[in-house]
This record gives structure tokens, sequence and C-alpha cells, in this order.
């Protein structure tokens, strides 16, 4: 029996974070610290010819300007961190100005004169993909290109009973985190630390080694308190290394914070998906052929494409279908460059399939959840047509549990209308594809006064992660939970680690701590039988304590760390090594696949505006650690899938000026427009791992814009085919 | 952003802050901050000094003299909302989001003209006066030719916003309907209705739009259509004839078309809602 796993444990994380005692990176200052600000490209596309910054050195209090840092980087631009020759999107970085205070940086930063002629933009991912219009540097637009096929999908449309085309388009967004991006970089005597707003210190530091090898001997990387990242603050950004360039340059620790302004233009967009469908289907629902032409709109680099290559792996869903092709184009664009946001590629998969699930039974006059029936995948371990392979679970019965609240809403529906509202419910079920690797670390350590120290390599940053993960630890330890910390984010007290990002963490971070929390447990008895002059095959752990059966004398956990430290200068008479410490490592040799199913209730009034009057979400995410943590994301989940389905959109004019640059512009829900949520989880898919958890940070971003279009679209009886739908569209 | 230098001035009197903002071509008044500080934010202004008037009691207060209110420049959107006087108190509860609410002012809305912004739509409705004040004594004028243009008050530099004067419409349904895109933003429209209602006759009708012009306007032909036995028809007439007024552009609010379709859509529901039957 367990005491703390599967319990709504409330967070640990919490009264520091709601008291005002967390510390983000520009609550951090040491003396002498300089200011940078960043001077950024007015325009979508342009030649640069000079960079005059002659007015912004005659300020006083501004140390230096930096122009035309070029780095190689990986599927980045020649012109980065700044444009040095070329300006390939409004907001990229052109000039750093580094002052004494932020107000004097940001004065001369104005200051700095950008001389440049104007080239031609573009800006629509279909344009781009006719290539007449260089987009970065001279290269052609197409900057990714990949089939993935099984069978033969022409054949199998060409013979279809029914068939349909559609073309469906899911916007940009700009992944809000509460906290923008930030970073402080402190130079010592050939070392660096540097404190950031990231989900991945340890990245940060392999990426920043790579790239300053010459310059430094090691950068240490501390992640202070992190308000929200969404996947935006996995991979350093420009502003990161040219932050890290100038204290390297100074010698001195340099700041930079982005404003909300700047954080919008910056951070990587996401999403930016065109599906071109092609679908075939017999009579009687089952769906036959797919064809898709995936067309990602990358903007200036060329990091995105991953994001394209999981859409296209997982847009056969939980279907049975295998005659599918996607043909992949990741196209150059005059705007900020793409990368992930929670779901990264899944969302944008599951709305493809789900779309095509909801149309092709409206084409077919068919009950949708008969359809889907009909297509679901009746076994699992099932190796999609892709060969992905999808680990476990009971797909029919989840999908049979929401089919009732289905009915049931459909019936409240039925009675709404009747009174002359237009309401629709909307129905999608998702198969989700988490725990990216490869592996992560943990190590359990316990102190003298039997306080437990955990240190894991995942990087939370508003998961709650180390509640879950103190409640694993505390249960096998057997000891209380209070008495159990967990700490994380930096490099120097954990060798190697990844960080948390594709729901990753409290599976592969917590299994981590579960088998370092079991060395400690052999070394706790290992000690224990040199206390208790027993032999350790004799030894039991159990609830906290050494036991000896025989002899019914027993250690608690505490009493063994307490007595490895009680001679303080004396010797050490025992044949044991001191120490109660176990680090572990833990990996998955298959990504994780867990599923689920959203259905909501929507009304759509006469001025078009959305209303939620119901919602249902159930997931199965294997064992639940802490139903609350994850009911928490599925609730935060939703409606960030709702902001994408009907309010946030990125949006560029045709020369490529960012019209959404502020909160003002690009609308994010607020609670006003957030609605009640019911949750249910099932445990059928259980993951491999020792703690048999799957992962739910993403689950809800992935199952909600489906079912919400789906929901508009049977409430105002038009097809629907655009995240997000707007007021005006309807 | 960060605000470029400004020089910070806080008087003593509304007379300091006067004879300071005469002197001074590019002082500006600050009052709530709510319009100003964005600006200043975004280095869209540049003003060598603010005027702190924010603290000045003189102009902070909120009074009923027999049938006409005078409200403070300095009142806040949040006091007007709590102080029950017709239509504009409902307007005012409407604005922003609480933080909007705790600081901004009237007085600031009115001098800022933004031309979304929602007491406009009510002010011309009731036929507000604005009480202009500068070194060489006080004017009065109405509020319809107060607000000559968007961003364009009948101001002079050195002139402040006294008060704002309306005749009490007790007595008078009235509603305030405003569709906004998220909670907290601007309106996509906003419609102010007044109606003076006898038996089942509306004798008096008022419609104020904004958001869909370059200021506030008034739908004479609708409000003339309204006065008549209150009927299905009337109303539907009169919110057809209110979208006549509106002349919007089209922007993240909304295409131009859309935001004419919505006005009809909340000038109906403005009117329904004055009569109790929505
Ligand atoms: C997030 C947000 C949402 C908002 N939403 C809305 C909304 O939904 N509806 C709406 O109507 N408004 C909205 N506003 C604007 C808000 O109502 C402002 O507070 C108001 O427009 C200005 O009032 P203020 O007291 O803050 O003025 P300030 O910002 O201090 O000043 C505005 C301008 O008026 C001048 N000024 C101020 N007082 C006087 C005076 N007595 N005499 C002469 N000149 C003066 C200033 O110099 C300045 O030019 C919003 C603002 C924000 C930041």
């Amino acid at each position: 029996m367990s005491r703390y796993i599967g319990k709504r444990i409330k967070r640990k994380e919490d009264p520091k974070l709601i008291t005002g005692q967390g510390r983000y990176v520009d609550d951090i200052e040491f003396p002498g610290t300089l200011y940078l600000a960043i001077v950024r490209s007015p325009v979508a596309h342009a030649t640069l010819k000079k960079v005059d910054f002659s007015d912004a050195l005659k300020l006083s209090g501004v140390v230096g300007v930096i122009t035309g840092l070029n780095l190689r980087v990986e599927n980045r631009p020649s012109n980065f961190p700044m444009a040095k020759t070329e300006l390939l999107y409004v907001g990229q970085p052109v000039a750093a100005v580094v002052a004494k205070d932020k107000y004097t940086a940001y004065d001369a930063a104005e200051l700095v004169q950008i001389d440049y002629d104007s080239l031609p933009a573009v800006t629509d991912p279909e344009e781009a993909l006719k290539d007449d219009v260089k987009a970065v540097e001279g290269k052609g637009n197409v900057a990714y290109r990949k089939t993935y096929s099984s069978g033969n999908p022409e054949k199998a449309i060409s013979e279809a009973d029914v068939s349909f085309e559609e073309k469906l388009v899911i916007s940009r967004v700009y992944p809000a985190a509460m906290e923008p991006r930030g970073v402080i970089s402190v130079y010592q005597q050939g070392f660096l630390t540097v404190y950031s707003s990231t989900q991945s210190p340890h990245y940060m530091r392999r990426y920043l080694l790579n790239a300053f090898a010459d310059k430094v001997k090691d950068i240490r990387v501390i992640q202070p308190d992190v308000g929200g990242a969404f996947g935006s603050k996995l991979f350093p950004y420009p502003e990161d290394y040219i932050t890290v360039y100038a204290s390297l340059l100074y010698e001195r620790p340099v700041k930079w914070i982005a404003t909300r302004s700047e954080d919008i233009r910056q951070t990587y967009h996401a999403r930016g998906q065109i599906h071109k469908v092609k679908v075939g289907a017999k009579r009687d629902g089952t769906l036959t052929g797919i064809i898709d032409d995936l067309i990602i709109d990358l903007g200036a680099a060329s990091h995105g494409t991953y994001l394209a290559d999981i859409a296209a792996q997982m847009l056969p869903g939980p279907y049975s279908i295998r005659d599918i092709k996607v043909e992949v184009y990741g196209v150059y664009t005059n705007k900020t460059p793409l990368d992930q946001y929670r779901g990264a590629g899944r969302p944008e998969a599951t709305f493809v399939i789900e779309r095509i699930m909801s149309i092709l039974a409206d084409e077919l006059k068919m009950d949708e959840i008969e359809l889907r029936k009909k297509n679901l995948i009746k076994s699992t371990p099932y190796v999609n047509p892709f060969g992905v392979k999808y680990d476990n679970g009971d797909y029919a019965s989840l999908l049979n549990k929401a089919e009732q609240v289905y009915r049931e809403m459909e019936r409240k529906a039925e009675k709404l209308r009747s009174e002359g509202r237009k309401v629709g419910v909307g129905f999608s079920f998702y198969l989700e594809m988490n725990n990216f690797g490869p592996w992560e670390s943990a190590s359990v350590r316990v102190r003298g006064d039997g306080r437990v120290l955990v240190i894991i390599g995942a990087a939370p940053h508003g998961q709650g992660t180390a509640t879950g993960i103190a409640q694993i630890v505390a249960d096998e330890l057997g000891v209380d939970i209070d008495n159990v910390d967990v700490i994380w984010g930096d490099t120097s007290t954990i060798g190697e680690g990844y960080g948390t990002y594709g729901s990753r963490s409290l599976t592969l971070a917590g299994n981590a701590a579960l088998l370092a929390s079991r060395k400690v447990k052999e070394k706790a008895i290992r000690l224990a039988a040199q206390f208790l002059k027993s032999d350790p095959q004799e030894l039991e752990y159990k609830d906290g304590k050494v036991v000896n059966p025989k002899t019914g004398k027993s250690m608690t956990l505490k009493e063994i760390a307490a007595k490895s430290m009680s001679v303080l200068g004396g010797v050490w008479r025992y044949k044991e090594e001191p120490g109660l410490e176990g680090t572990a490592y833990f990996g998955l040799d298959n990504l994780t696949y867990p599923y689920g199913s959203h259905v909501a209730l929507v009304e759509v009034d006469d001025t078009g505006f959305v209303k939620v009057l119901d919602y249902y979400a159930i997931d199965d995410i294997g064992l639940v650690v802490n139903p609350m943590l994850a009911e928490g994301q599925v609730m935060g989940g939703v409606i960030q899938g709702f902001g994408e389905t009907v309010l946030e959109e990125v949006i560029h004019d045709k020369e490529g000026n960012l019209l959404t640059g502020t909160f003002g512009d690009y609308m994010i829900p607020t609670a006003v427009e957030a609605f009640n949520i019911k949750w249910e989880y099932m445990e059928k898919g259980k993951s491999d791992a020792p703690l048999p958890a799957k992962g739910i940070g993403e689950g809800a971003t992935i199952g909600t814009p489906p079912s919400v279009l789906r929901a508009m679209e049977k409430a105002v009886g038009k097809r629907l085919t655009k995240l997000p739908t707007l007021p005006w569209d309807l | 952003m960060y605000p470029p230098k400004i020089g910070y001035v806080i008087p003593d009197s509304v007379t300091e802050a006067l004879e300071f903002l005469e002197k001074h071509d590019d002082a500006k008044p600050l009052a709530g901050g709510h319009s100003l500080i964005p600006m200043l934010k975004l280095r869209l202004l540049r003003p060598s000094y603010l005027v702190e008037i924010r603290r000045l009691q003189e102009l902070k207060y909120l009074r009923k003299d027999g049938a006409q209110y005078s409200i403070g420049a300095l009142s806040t959107h949040y006091e007007i909302s709590k102080a029950n006087i017709p239509l504009l108190s409902e307007t005012a509860s409407k604005i922003g989001d609480p933080q909007v609410r705790n600081m901004g002012t009237i007085g600031g809305s009115i001098s800022h003209l933004d031309p979304s912004a929602d007491y406009p739509a009510a002010l011309i409705v009731l036929d507000a006066k604005v009480k202009v004040v500068g070194t060489k004594g006080e004017r009065v004028v109405d509020f319809a030719s107060f607000a000559k243009d968007m961003f364009t008050p009948d101001l002079n530099q050195g002139e402040l916003v006294k008060e704002v004067l309306i005749n009490d419409y007790s007595g008078y349904k009235y509603s305030y309907q405003k569709l906004e895109r998220r909670a907290g933003d601007f309106a996509i429209v906003g419609v102010a209705v007044l109606l003076k209602v006898d038996g089942e006759e509306i004798k008096d009708a008022r419609i104020g739009l904004t958001a869909v012009n370059t200021k506030a306007v008034r739908a004479t032909e609708a409000e003339n259509v309204l006065k008549d036995k209150i009927c299905e028809k009337t109303i539907e007439v009169a919110s057809d004839l209110a979208v006549k007024y509106a002349n919007p552009t089209s922007d993240i609010r909304g295409t131009a078309e859309y935001k004419k379709k919505v006005t009809k859509v909340m000038t109906k529901r403005a009117i329904l809602t004055a009569l109790g039957k929505r």
C-alpha cells in the first residue's frame, strides 16, 4: 500500500510561488552587472548595409555595442545570432547595446541606425513553396522534404466509395509563458555561470559550450524559478548567445531580460502547418486511403522540421488505416523561426485525423462515434504504417466511456436546439506520443539528520513534478513526504540530464528517482548490518526501517543516517563505505503512447462568439502518481487548446510586419473565458517502467482543438477547417 | 519596453499644475496612467515632463447637485461604476479589467479619446458637458464638441479637464452593451442606449455607438424610429438603421463587415436589455 502515490497531494512548490518568494532570473542581481538591450530588425527582409552605432556610444553609461556576431549553430542561418548581411524577419537581433543600466541600454538601442535595402518578403508558406522569391540568404525555400508512405493510397482513394479533399490550416501561435525569457551570464576567470529561464540547463550548457569552446573552460547553467515555457524555452536563443558573448567580451556579469513585445517577436512561434488532404473510404465507414501534403512554415531557420515529422508519423492516429502517404514540405519564410509548443506535432496530427473522421462522418451521413469504432485499432501493441509502435492500452473501452458522455451531451444539445439556440457537441479521440528520451537522471541523498534530498536532471517549471517525485521517493523509502526535498536545475549538482519537455519528467526522472531510492535502501541495509552486527542477508527494508525479523531489532533510515555521522573526529571502524546516496539513470526503449478523448458542448451566439457549456476529458496515462497534478495539467491544457481554437493567432501582413506584437493584439484566454472541465482517468495502458506512468503534460492541448472546433461546426452547420476560427469566420 | 527619460513633477495644487503645464509645451499630465504609460513604454510619446495630477484631491470628487452630477476628472472607473449614475456607472463597470478600473480616470479617458473607449458612447447619449480649466479660467463645452476627433480633445496646452457634468436620468431605461474579443479588451463595438418609456410608448430614445467610427456617434435615424410604440419590428428596424452610423475598419478585432453586423446585434441587445426584455 502506498501512502502517497495515487493521492491528491498538494503541490510542495506552491507556497513559495504564491507568496512572492519565487526567484526568477530577473530577481538575480550581481554587483557590477551590465545590461544588454537588443536592436532588432524593423523589417521582414532586407540586405543589411550598415549598422551605425556612433551616436549610441556617445550616451553616458554605454559600455559598448556589439554588431555582426555570427556563430555556427546547426539548422540556423548564417546570420545568427545576429544579422550581419541580411535581415530575415521582424524582431531579428541586429545589434546589442551593453550599458550600466537597462534604461540607458534601451535609450542607446534607439540611437543605433540600421541602413538596409528592402527585399521582397516571403510570408505565405504556399507562395514560399513556389520558390519564386527567396526568403533566406538566397537559398531555395524548400528547406526540408520528406515522404512518408505506406501501401498504395492513390489506388485506395480512386477505388473508394466516397472521397473528399480539404485544406486544413493550423495557424502560428506564440507560446505565451507568463515569464518572458531572460538570461544573466556571470564571468569569473575563464568560467561562466549562466542563469537562464530555461527548461533544460544541461542542453543550454552543451549548446553554449559548442559555440564558445575556444573562449571558456566550462559553463555552469542554473535554472532559477521559471514562469512557464510550454516547450519554448528548450533551445538557446540568439539573445542567450549574445549575452554570453558579451559577458566573455567584457568579463563582467551581463543581463538580458525580454520585454513582452520582444518575447512575442523572438520566442519561437509554433504550429504553422497546412495540410492538404485527400481521403477515401468505403460506404460502411472504413477509411481506406489518405494523402496529405503537409507544408510547415519554418520561418527563417530550419530547426522546426521535426515537428512536421512527428505530425506525419502520428497522422494515422489510433485508426487502422494502412494506405497512407504524407508529403512533407518544410519552407522558409521571413518570419520568426518555428519550434515546439505543448504537444509539438501531435496536436497537428490529431487535428488533421480527427477533422478527417468528423468530415467523413458528415459525408457518409454516419454517426461519428460508430465511424471511429469501425476504424479503431483492435489490439496493441500495434505498429502503425510509418513504423511507430503504439505500446498498449484499451482504446475501445475508453472510447465507449467517452461515447456515453457524448450521447448525454447530444441529448442536452437537442433540447437547447429546440429552444432555438445554436449549440453543437464535438468529439475527439487522441493518441499521444511522449516521454521523449533518451533518459533522465536522479540522485537521492539521505542527510545526517535524515532529511532526504532528491536531485533530478529534469527541469520542471510549473508542472509540480517535484511533488510527484517526492511522493515516489517518500513511498519507496517509507518516509514522510515533508522530509523529502526535490531540487533540480543546476548543471553542477547533477552530472548529466536532459530537462523537462515532451511529457517526460515524472516518468523518466521519477523512475530514476525510484531506482536511486532503491540503491539507497540497499545501502541502508548494508550499513545497518554493520551497526546491528547482523548479516545483511537477514535484514529487510520495510516502512522506513531496516529490520531483522529474527531478532526484532530495527533501525530507522534516520537512525542509520545519524549513526553514520556520529563521531566527529573519530575513526570509521565499520566494514562498509559510509554515505547514504544513490544515483540512477533511467530510459525506456520505446516512447509511450497515452490516449484519451475530449467531448465539448458549445454554443455560438449571433455575434459568432463561442461559449463552452460543458466539457469532458478522459485520459489513460498509465499509473497516475498524483491525480490533482494530472488534472491541473488537463485544465490548463484545455484552456490553452481553447485559446488556440477561437482566439490565438500570430498574424503578419503581406510585408511580413507583425500585427500581433503585444498582449493587446495577441489574445490569450483569461479566467473569464475559462470554463469547468470534468476529468476522469483510466489506468489500463501502463508503461514498462518500474513505476508504470506515462505522461499528461501535453494531452489536453492535443485533444481540445478538434473537439471544440467540431462542436462549433455542428452549432453553425458550416464546415470549419482552420485553427483558430474567429467570430467573423462563423 | 521601457520609457525614455522623463522629468517628473509633483505639483501641490491644480493651479501649480496648470502653471507648469502652460510653461512647458510638451509636458503631459499624468492621471491613472493607463493610456499614457503604455504609450511611453512603446515610445510613441516623449514628453519632457510628466505632471502628476493623480493625487490632487481638488479633482477627486463625485457629487450630485440637484439634478446634476459633477464628476471630478480624477474619479476612477471603479468609483464611477459604484456611483449609481444611470448608464454611466454600467458603462464604467465594463471598461477593461479590475486593474484598469482601479487606476484609470474619466478625465484621462476623455482626454485621451481612444476611438474604442467606452465612456464616449454613454457621454454623447447623456448630453454630458465637460468643464475645462486653464490658467485663464474655466469653460464648459458639450462633450459632443469636446471630442473633436480620435485622440483629439478640445484642450489647449496647459488646460486640464476639471469635471464631467451630466444630468440625472433616473426614470430612464438604459443599457450599455459591449462586445469584446476577450475579457478586459477594448470594444469591438459598444452601444449605449437611453430610453424614456411611457407605458407602451418610447418617448425619447438615444443610441450612442463607440469603436466603429473615428469617434463615438449618435444613431439619430435609429433613435427616431424607436420613438413609437414598443414593438419588435421597430426595434429590428432601429437596429438595422444603427449600422448606417458604423464606419469601422478591419483590424485584429474583426473585419469591417463583421463589425457592422455586430453593431446591429449589439444595438438590439442594448435596446432589449434597456426595456427589460432580455
Ligand atoms: C489593459 C488595458 C485595457 C483597457 N481597456 C479599456 C476598455 O475596455 N475601455 C476603455 O474605455 N478604456 C480602456 N483602457 C484605457 C483606460 O480606460 C485608461 O485608463 C483611460 O483611457 C485613461 O485614463 P487615465 O486616468 O489612466 O489617464 P492617463 O493614462 O494618465 O492619461 C491619458 C491622457 O490624458 C491626459 N490626461 C489625463 N488626465 C487629464 C486631465 N484631467 N486633463 C487633461 N488631460 C488629462 C494625459 O496627459 C494623457 O495624454 C484600457 C487600458 C489598459 C491598459
